[in-house]
């Protein structure tokens, strides 16, 4: 996986200042000393080079976290059998987890609302365009396809690109995010992240991890077929790796998250295990999961689902600064 | 408010996107609006038998003018004559809006006016 080494990219750029003696360790003294020339050079308009380079790395981003979901064809068939009102409902929570994971990411520590806000419109713009990039690219959506069908099968897929995006510009880089940051990230670098902040990026986390198996047949299958017993040991084994990657793992800042007191570890973790539910909850209504389904049956798919958005909940949560 | 430092790369881009975002907004708004949910409506067409090997494949078109798709539709070509013939295929996913494509294979060339065609069935998603 990658992951480690985007966070710890993220990690790189947060906290210059607070972690200076770990980063000197890490990279020697010279990159601190060109970090600070940086800064000081952009207080006006950013380069031109700069922000290709950050669309660069937004496209990048995009299409390395949502490539499982542009390659499978439950989510191109998303696009025509999804009412539009479920799909309307789509693009607005994304544009909210767009902003949510914009501002609490910890890259922006001293971005207005408004930059955020044209941040987020920026990446869902690019992501419609790498979406009809890569669905032409792979013979989906051609000339002839019919306008519903192509709008669909697009809009579908840009949701998830759209968040991969936005990580991927966040996280890839360190360049950029140093220099929006300047003196403020330094002065806030070590502020605990409050609840609602948590919240906010574990649920962009669950979303993103549990997007990619969300569409397909597996769940479905898996959630029906599996006794009440196995379920349960599911939620165990959720807990168990939330608890290890928000606890033990010693990934990058996971010093931030690490309860002190018994009730803070097991309070954290069972807070995460609600987030991860609420974004499988979200996903399998948004792909019509639930429609016809009897309650057991629900509840099995939310508990399967609930794994995968329970590991991108835990590694979201140490992305915050 | 401020106004955000941007060069003009970065206006632009945010230009296209607000652009896309309202696109895809109103896009969604007004098919919320003018949708109906008939189902499916599916027509079948073939066209010219093609030999193939020591077969025949007679090409197999279903349109969808309905306002709903349809899943796993299942198209039955039958020859008639003194040795009638039967021939299924069956399409995926057929959209609405959309046209699906297929081939029945037949042993002989048939003749196009023997043929005929008709929907048995299909799933909704």
């Amino acid at each position: 996986m990658c992951f480690n080494h985007t966070w710890y990219s993220a990690f790189l750029s947060g906290n210059i200042g607070a972690n200076a003696p770990a980063l000197i360790s890490n990279e020697g003294p010279g990159f601190v000393a060109q970090q600070t020339t940086l800064s000081s050079m952009h207080t006006s308009r950013p380069a031109l080079r700069e922000s290709l380079q950050e669309y660069g790395r937004g496209i990048a981003g995009g299409l390395m976290f949502s490539m499982p979901l542009l390659y499978t064809m439950e989510m191109w068939w998303s696009g025509f059998t999804l009412p539009p009102e479920r799909l309307l409902v789509g693009v607005f929570v994304t544009l909210g987890l767009l902003l949510g994971y914009n501002r609490f990411s910890g890259l922006r520590a001293d971005a207005s609302w408004l930059e955020i806000a044209i941040d987020s419109v920026e990446e869902f713009g690019l992501a419609v365009l790498l979406a009809v990039g890569a669905l032409a690219a792979l013979g989906r959506i051609g000339p002839d396809t019919p306008f519903e069908e192509l709008a669909g099968k697009v809009i579908v897929e840009a949701l998830v690109v759209a968040i991969g995006v936005s990580v991927g510009t966040a996280q890839l880089g360190d360049e950029r995010a140093r220099n929006k940051e300047g003196m403020t990230g330094d002065q806030q670098g070590d502020a605990p992240a409050t609840f609602g902040e948590q919240v906010v990026i574990a649920l962009c986390g669950a979303v993103l991890f549990a997007a990619n198996v969300a569409p397909t047949d597996e769940i479905l299958m898996l959630g029906v077929e599996l006794p009440p017993a196995s379920l349960l040991l599911l939620v165990v084994v959720s807990l168990v790796l939330g608890l290890l990657i928000l606890q033990y793992s010693g990934f990058a800042r996971s010093s931030r998250v690490r309860g002190e007191t018994t009730i803070d570890v097991f309070g954290g973790v069972v807070v995460t295990y609600a987030v991860a539910l609420l974004a499988s909850a979200m996903l399998l209504w948004f792909f019509g999961r639930f429609d016809g389904m009897s309650p057991l049956a629900s509840l099995g798919q939310l508990v399967v689902l609930a794994g995968p958005a329970m590991l991108g909940a835990s590694a979201g949560r140490l992305l915050l600064q | 408010m401020n106004i955000p430092n941007k060069n003009w790369v970065e206006w632009s881009v945010f230009g296209l996107g607000a652009l896309l975002v309202l696109a895809v907004v109103s896009y969604l708004a007004f098919e919320i609006v003018t949708r109906s949910t008939s189902p499916a409506q599916l027509t079948v067409t073939l066209g010219e038998p093609q030999p193939a090997g020591d077969r025949y494949m007679v090409p197999v078109t279903v349109e969808n003018e309905g306002e709903t798709s349809a899943e796993n539709v299942l198209v039955e070509v039958s020859l008639a004559g003194d040795a009638p013939v039967r021939s299924i295929v069956q399409l995926a996913f057929v959209p609405h809006g959309s046209s699906g494509n297929g081939w029945v294979m037949f042993p002989a060339e048939p003749a196009p006016e023997q043929l005929e065609a008709r929907v048995l069935g299909f799933e909704e998603p």
